[in-house]
């Protein structure tokens, strides 16, 4: 920021004191955001003597991981880690393929009915999922696919949206490099494997981290789906930690941390890009 | 050509069939709330298969949901053999034709199983002679209090509802207050107030129609009673956990509970969890009314087995093996070895609590228990339940909302009353413990009365209508129904002929694209596209068009889909016309005008902080925008713990430290409070991804804007409101429309702060004040089963969005232009 050297001390000082504002203002902001997090973090490696006792405390004075084996133990949250991470990893590997796969071709390939398909599938953006609950509670019936992972990995494998953000990125890559490839003979797959994935990278990593934080995070789906606790997802889990262990505090918010803090550590460490990503679900620039 | 390796396996596969049919195994499903339950009936089935051949295999159900797990169970056509489920499973799964009527199907061997029981206990399992279930495991009220406590007051057990209500006055009046856990606040529990009046809610006459109960002044007196227990004395609730043992074991008034009244399995742990008081209390059973007869049951599970098994006699073994004196000896043992989580159970079987099983209570391992076993022993004899009845479901919930508005009520009335003396809650339930302020209390009691009839009255005739109806349509349209089930199950539906066209489309475009020149050499762009195409097709388009198909008919899911019957315009008038739609959608509207503009508000200041060259920019990131990433659910159950209506909770905690209040805020338990944690959840939660938005916004802004305004000496206020909110309209604009939308479909955050996955009575928050849009879609569809109605509400909402779409598309050419 420029300042003039005609600025006088008081204007110096206004600006220090609007910098202290600042950090006061967004500390204050920042602890009530942070508060929940610090709460479950405490409760989970308290004790039971401290759990029970009538006084509230804001610090564990004897902390245990007793929490946290006694999940385990009582199985299901590793279980549920490991089907939300299978269901995740499927869905997320088949939408990282089909839909540059298919925004490539609407973006740099003419064939009839392009434009008109393109309208169709995007069409479908605008029915809410909850509108397919029921219908999709009897077609999956009909698949034969309830309590099975299908009917959360296969509807989402290309979607609708995928598919826009892979054609809105892959238009911007220059025809000519599609162009040299057909120069030099390249067959179709081999140009979007060896041009246009290449230079897709940004665009996979937002439609990765996209795709795998909506499944990771997703519940209404699963809750409708799922019978078998054994085939649960995490926040399945974690949403029936109150009622399978009522009381048991420090074991609820174990459940908690272990469903956020895988997620947490790997947004502190690939925070560029997932901000980044996430911005692009909300802007057309 | 089949190979000859083939042809073998299918040889070997056609020699082995019988023996792997042999070697099926049952599936029997338990609803438990404790692993501990499910580890008990692995062993028990692992005796049973020494005994039998047979394999069971035990997978555990959570209370909460599962009656809807066991629904969609059924739907599926994947359901057990054989399930445990509450005391109400058997008739509403029965009247579907899910499980099957144990005397038809078990002529020869029911009467032996029946004997077992009390018939008073069977009523609510039969239906018009048809038995659906039989008793797993019984519960009921009982009372724990300090010996040595009473003793210092000079208290003694009460026996009757109006010595209880002394005692508890006597207790406030010292400071002390009592604790109610289970049934506090629940409807279903109301028998016990009204039962003893022979008065359940619903009843059929001696004509056999149903009626309903309400308006008697007798059946009124019992629910006032409950009313008076649950609301009038500020007594901590259940959402206080385990804490409650430290408040039992305390001295401190202000924070004891020398009066616990919960349900009897929950403290037989307390000898091990809190030994130093033990010989300081004691336990007593449930007081009876003055005028009334004993009356007791209220809660427990049940056995069925179902239609679909196709091992229904190896279930009728395996019920009649749990239900040997053997198994159910061992069943007591159990739950009493499981350290702090152990628990007395109350067997149905008769013969348990027959003199020639006294021998088995004398067992030294049962000593610490035996106070407990002497108590419920006088009890069980009085056991009974009440009718179950078509419509009673629906009809409940009825009565359930105007439980939480009565609620409400009777909290604002003694706040109020507080706050116009200047004094706590908590002081003026003490003295009137004391009989201070006589005339006012009785004044307030009176207008409680009033207020309660009135809402009876207004709510009878509508319930009485349900029972009516829904007992008609039973008699005329599934009682006709579930007798030729198997030979619907083999015709075709709509979902079929969905399914066929979608197939016939994608064999056209198939066709189309190969036998045209045009389009054939474009075969491999095809190729490209096909898989979203395809899954759009099967999966958005199909599911779209059965739906609303499916609103204009009536369909239960457990059923076949070709008895959905043609309903015309009536699923879309009956949710207008009920006032479901219109109380949903207000409550959407609210939760989404509060909490979208509060939110962008909040973070177009944030943000705009946040873009002033801070120093550790990541770590300020990091912290604002974390709450974007992590589970909605996980969230929420944190939240759930902030907001525990007790001084022991953190929010109601920093609220009294601030002296912003006076006396904890329920703030989950009240219809006032409930939305509000909602939105305020929602807020929190929505900052990130809005200050995420807002800081791409303002970094598009030239710098040369702000360098220039603070140039003419424009301050931060006016930097904000000149500059950045002006230049922001796009991102503002485009939050709202998305908030909006995002608003309109919230479901999990009350899911799990009503704590519907743990609560078997749990609705979407007291009174149901946040059953919205989304949360009323999944009610009628997999709550009530009603998908016909579900999918209307769906279109309704479906229509809302897509005019909110339109919306956002308009702006958005309008801008671009």
């Amino acid at each position: 920021m420029s300042r003039r050297a005609s600025s006088a001390n008081a204007a110096m000082r206004s600006h220090l004191l609007e910098r202290v504002a600042i950090y006061v203002v967004l500390t204050l902001v920042g602890l009530v955001i942070a508060l929940p997090f610090y709460y479950m973090a405490v409760t989970s490696v308290k004790p039971p003597q401290e759990i029970t006792d009538p006084n509230i405390s804001l610090i564990v004075h004897h902390p245990t991981l007793e929490p946290y084996t006694g999940l385990f133990d009582a199985g299901l949250v590793l279980q549920a880690c490991w089907n939300s991470l299978f269901v995740a990893v499927c869905l997320t590997a088949g939408t990282l393929l089909l839909c540059p796969l298919a925004g490539y071709a609407f973006a740099k390939h003419r064939f009839p009915g392009k434009d008109a398909l393109f309208l169709g599938l995007m069409a479908t953006m605008m029915i809410p999922g909850t509108v397919l609950l029921v219908p999709g509670f009897l077609l999956f019936r009909d698949f034969g696919w309830l309590d099975t992972w299908l009917p959360l990995i296969v509807p989402g494998l290309a979607g609708a949206f995928g598919v826009f953000l892979a054609r809105q990125f892959i238009e911007r890559i220059p025809d000519s490099l599609v162009d040299s490839g057909k120069v030099d003979g390249f067959s179709e797959l081999r140009i979007f494997f060896s041009i246009i994935m290449p230079l897709s990278k940004p665009l996979l990593a937002t439609l990765g981290i996209l795709t795998f934080l909506g499944s990771w995070n997703s519940f209404l789906g699963p809750l409708i789906i799922l019978l078998d606790e054994k085939k649960f997802t995490l926040p399945l889990v974690v949403a029936m930690l109150q009622g399978r262990f009522p009381g048991k505090e420090n074991w609820q918010m174990a459940g908690a941390m272990i469903s956020i803090l895988p997620v947490l550590i790997l947004f502190f460490i690939f925070q560029r890009q997932l901000v980044q990503s996430l911005a692009a679900t909300g802007l057309k620039e | 050509m089949p190979s000859t390796r083939f042809r073998i396996w299918v040889l070997l596969l056609l020699a082995l069939s019988p023996v792997l049919a042999l070697g099926r195994t049952l599936h029997f499903w338990a609803v438990t709330g404790s692993v501990l339950d499910v580890k008990m009936y692995r062993q028990i089935a692992r005796d049973f298969t020494k005994q039998t051949g047979i394999d069971v295999e035990v997978t555990p159900l959570a209370w909460g949901n599962f009656a809807t797990k066991y629904f969609a169970a059924m739907a599926a056509g994947l359901p057990p053999d054989i399930g445990v489920t509450n005391l109400g499973g058997p008739f509403d799964y029965g009247s579907v034709g899910g499980i099957v009527d144990l005397r038809s199907e078990f002529p020869n061997e029911i009467g032996r199983l029946e004997s077992q029981f009390d018939p008073a206990v069977l009523k609510m399992f039969t239906i018009k002679n048809k038995l659906f279930g039989i008793p797993s495991d019984l519960s009921t009220l009982v009372m724990y209090y300090r010996t040595d406590t009473f003793q210092k007051l000079g208290l003694k057990p009460p026996q009757t509802w109006s010595e209880l209500n002394a005692v508890i006055g006597a207790l406030e009046a010292h400071g002390y207050r009592y604790y109610f856990g289970f049934t506090s606040g629940a409807q279903w529990a109301l028998g016990i107030y009204t039962m003893p009046f022979g008065l359940p809610g619903f009843a059929f006459d001696t004509g056999g129609a149903p009626v309903v109960n309400w308006v008697n002044p007798k059946y009124q007196a019992g629910v006032l009673e409950a009313l008076n227990l649950w609301h009038m004395h500020d007594s901590p609730g259940q959402d206080l956990g385990s804490r409650v043992q430290g408040m039992f074991r305390s001295d401190d008034p202000g924070t004891a509970v020398p009066l616990m009244l919960d349900i009897h399995t929950d403290y037989s742990q307390l000898p091990i969890s809190v030994p130093e008081i033990n010989g300081k209390w004691d336990v007593a059973p449930w007081p009876k009314a003055d005028d009334g007869r004993p009356y007791n049951v209220m809660g427990g599970t049940s056995y069925v087995i179902f239609r679909q098994s196709t091992m229904k006699r190896e279930a009728f073994r395996w019920l009649e093996y749990l239900n040997s004196l053997e198994v159910q000896r061992y069943i007591v043992l159990d739950h009493l070895n499981r350290a702090d989580e152990s628990s007395f159970t109350i067997s149905p079987v008769k013969a348990m609590w027959a003199p020639s099983n006294d021998s088995f209570w004398a067992r030294p391992e049962l000593k610490s228990v035996r106070r407990l076993h002497d108590v419920l022993a006088k009890v069980v004899p009085t056991f009974s339940s009440v009718p179950s009845i078509h419509g009673s479901t629906e009809a409940a919930r009825l009565e359930s909302d105007l439980l939480d508005q009565m609620g409400s009520f009777i909290r604002d009335g003694i706040d109020e009353m507080a706050h116009k003396r200047g004094i706590s809650r908590w002081q003026l339930v003490q003295d009137f413990g004391a009989g201070k302020f006589a005339s006012e209390r009785e004044a307030f009691e009176q207008s409680i009365r009033e207020r309660l009839r009135a809402g009876y009255a207004a709510i009878t005739p509508q319930a009485q209508d349900l029972l009516t109806t829904e007992t008609a349509r039973y008699d005329s349209h599934y009682g006709r129904i579930i007798g030729r089930l198997p030979e619907l199950e083999r015709q075709r539906n709509v979902l079929n002929v969905v399914e066929l066209i979608a197939a016939a489309i994608l064999l056209a475009a198939l066709a189309t694209v190969c036998s045209f020149r045009r389009t054939r050499k474009h075969l491999i762009s095809y190729g490209f596209v096909a898989a979203p195409l395809i899954l759009a097709l099967t999966f958005v388009f199909v599911p779209a068009v059965v739906a609303l198909y499916l609103s204009f008919t009536e369909y239960h899911p457990v059923l076949p889909l070709s008895t959905a019957s043609w309903v015309g315009l009536k699923n879309y008038s009956d949710v207008i016309h009920s006032g479901d739609l219109a109380q949903a959608l207000y409550k959407t509207t609210k939760y989404a005008v509060i909490t979208v503009p509060i939110g962008i508000f909040l973070s177009l200041i944030l943000a705009f902080l946040l873009n002033s060259n801070l120093r550790g920019e990541r770590f300020w990131r990091f912290v604002y925008f974390s709450p974007m990433v992590t589970s909605v659910v996980s969230i929420a159950l944190i939240f759930s713990q902030l907001f525990l209506d007790a001084k022991q909770g953190w929010l109601n905690a920093l609220l009294l430290k601030l002296g912003l209040i006076t006396d904890p805020v329920p703030f989950l338990k009240s219809d006032r409070t409930f939305l509000e944690c909602v939105m305020v959840l929602a807020i929190w939660q929505g900052l990130a991804f809005t200050i995420l938005v807002f800081l791409a916004g303002l970094q598009q802004i030239p710098a040369a804007l702000f360098e220039a305004a603070a140039v003419d000496g424009a301050g931060p206020v006016k930097r904000f409101w000149n500059v950045a909110v002006p230049g922001l309209r796009p991102q503002v604009l485009f939050i709202s429309v998305l908030g909006i939308i995002g608003a309109y479909q919230v479901f999990e955050t009350i899911y799990t702060l009503a704590n519907k996955s743990g609560d078997a009575g749990a609705r979407f928050g007291p009174n149901d004040s946040a059953l919205t849009m989304v949360p009323l879609i999944y009610h009628t569809g997999f709550e009530t089963f009603e998908m016909g109605k579900s999918s209307a509400i769906a279109y309704i909402l479906f229509i809302l969005i897509l005019g909110l779409t339109v919306v956002q598309f308009f702006f958005y050419r309008r801008k671009e232009a």
